[in-house]
């Protein structure tokens, strides 16, 4: 699990260098208007999957951290492994589907069991204990992320 | 059952998980209907002095008197079959990412660390509030992966919903196109007075479950 949390980090790190280019190219002007504000800069962390009871329905969890100067958002998600991917947030006795999950300049977010989560949905193959599952988070800024979400027991709670 | 206002579910349900125990108090639910608590809110009676981790209540609540389906297909008496066991009663669906599983793996892994003597002393029921989907076989499925002698409920949702409101639980029928609910609360009932004296929220750690649950099965009151 660490190794697959470091690759997501490491990823994250060089699409969000890859983001500064962009962001220089589509806003020139207002980047010179605005000053030198950094870019937001990305990274997603301890990526897991509880292994699900049925693998017609999972959800996946992450931490985000955004260690930029620009305030950022995850704002889409989908999955070569599963049928759909969505955006969710649990309330007191069901949940929504939620837009985007901000991630502020030198700031955070947690998805975690309880709030904000992905909801997987049809995941093929069905997910065994210790294999990995894409997910593709893409952020309003610094473009599209890859990282390797890690099966983990029913139970699994992470590290806090 | 009309379609309620998912604003004014969510008071009753915060209401309910805060102690408070809408229609099983005499108010009929009315809180849901009118879209505002306040007129019948009943402040909770709870004890924080309890030697338990989830809200022990003063007032108490019997099982609901209801038969439904099992997993095999057959009628289970709820009230009737769990007599005379600790009981832990919990409203929810199969497809559901995020709580539902999160709630039943915590529930497991409790359970799981009690001798077997106790487990046996022990049953957890849960009942759909999606029945059209949860099927006694998809039922069966879904609670294998957290303990086999998990028992799984469902039937007719207007009976589901009565006996969820029997115990201060909101309930409504799914509707196409939306997320089906589930309970805000695990209820707790004792071997003793086969009544409910505790109630654990959404987000109770496997950890207070494990500690919970000797007491329980003891029928220790707070």
């Amino acid at each position: 699990m660490r190794r697959a949390a470091l690759a997501g980090a490491l990823g994250a790190v060089l699409l969000g260098a890859a983001g500064v280019a962009g962001c220089g190219a589509g806003h020139g002007t207002a980047a010179g208007a605005a000053g030198t504000t950094a870019p937001p800069l990305i990274a997603v962390t301890g990526a897991y999957i509880p292994l699900p009871a049925s693998p017609d329905m999972a959800a996946a969890y992450f931490a985000l951290a955004n260690t930029g100067g620009s305030d950022d958002a995850l704002v889409g998600v989908s999955s070569p492994n599963a049928q759909s991917a969505e955006l969710n947030e649990s309330t007191a006795t069901s949940m929504d589907a939620i837009s985007e999950v901000a991630v502020p300049a030198h700031g955070s977010a947690l998805l975690a069991r309880g709030g904000k989560h992905i909801m997987l949905m049809g995941l093929k193959p069905a997910p065994a204990v210790g294999q990995t599952v894409d997910l593709r988070l893409t952020f309003r800024k610094s473009g599209t992320i890859t990282v390797h979400a890690t099966v983990e027991p029913l139970t699994y709670q992470p590290p806090r | 059952m009309t379609h309620l206002p998912r604003r004014s579910l969510l008071l009753g349900a915060a209401a309910t998980a805060t102690g408070l125990l809408l229609s099983a108090c005499g108010s009929s639910g009315s809180a849901n209907s009118t879209g505002s608590t306040d007129s019948s809110v009943v402040q909770p009676s709870v004890q924080n002095n309890s030697p338990y981790k989830g809200v022990y209540l003063n007032r108490t609540f019997p099982k609901p008197d209801v038969t439904l389906t099992d997993t095999t297909g057959k009628p289970y008496e709820l009230a009737q079959r769990t007599a005379g066991k600790a009981t832990l009663l919990y409203f929810g669906y199969t497809r559901c990412p995020d709580v539902c599983p999160t709630t039943m793996g915590d529930i497991a892994v409790a359970v799981s660390k009690l001798p077997k003597a106790q487990q046996q002393q022990l049953q957890v029921v849960f009942v759909t509030t999606d029945p059209a989907r949860d099927t006694p076989a998809q039922l069966r499925t879904w609670l294998a992966a957290f303990n086999t002698d998990f028992v799984g409920l469902t039937g007719d949702i207007t009976t589901i919903i009565a006996a969820a409101k029997s115990v201060g639980v909101a309930v409504e029928a799914p509707v196409q196109g939306q997320e089906p609910v589930h309970g805000a609360q695990v209820l707790a009932y004792l071997p003793s007075d086969n009544k409910a004296h505790v109630l654990y929220t959404s987000g109770t750690s496997s950890a207070d479950f494990a500690h919970d649950l000797p007491l329980l099965i003891k029928g220790v009151t707070g």
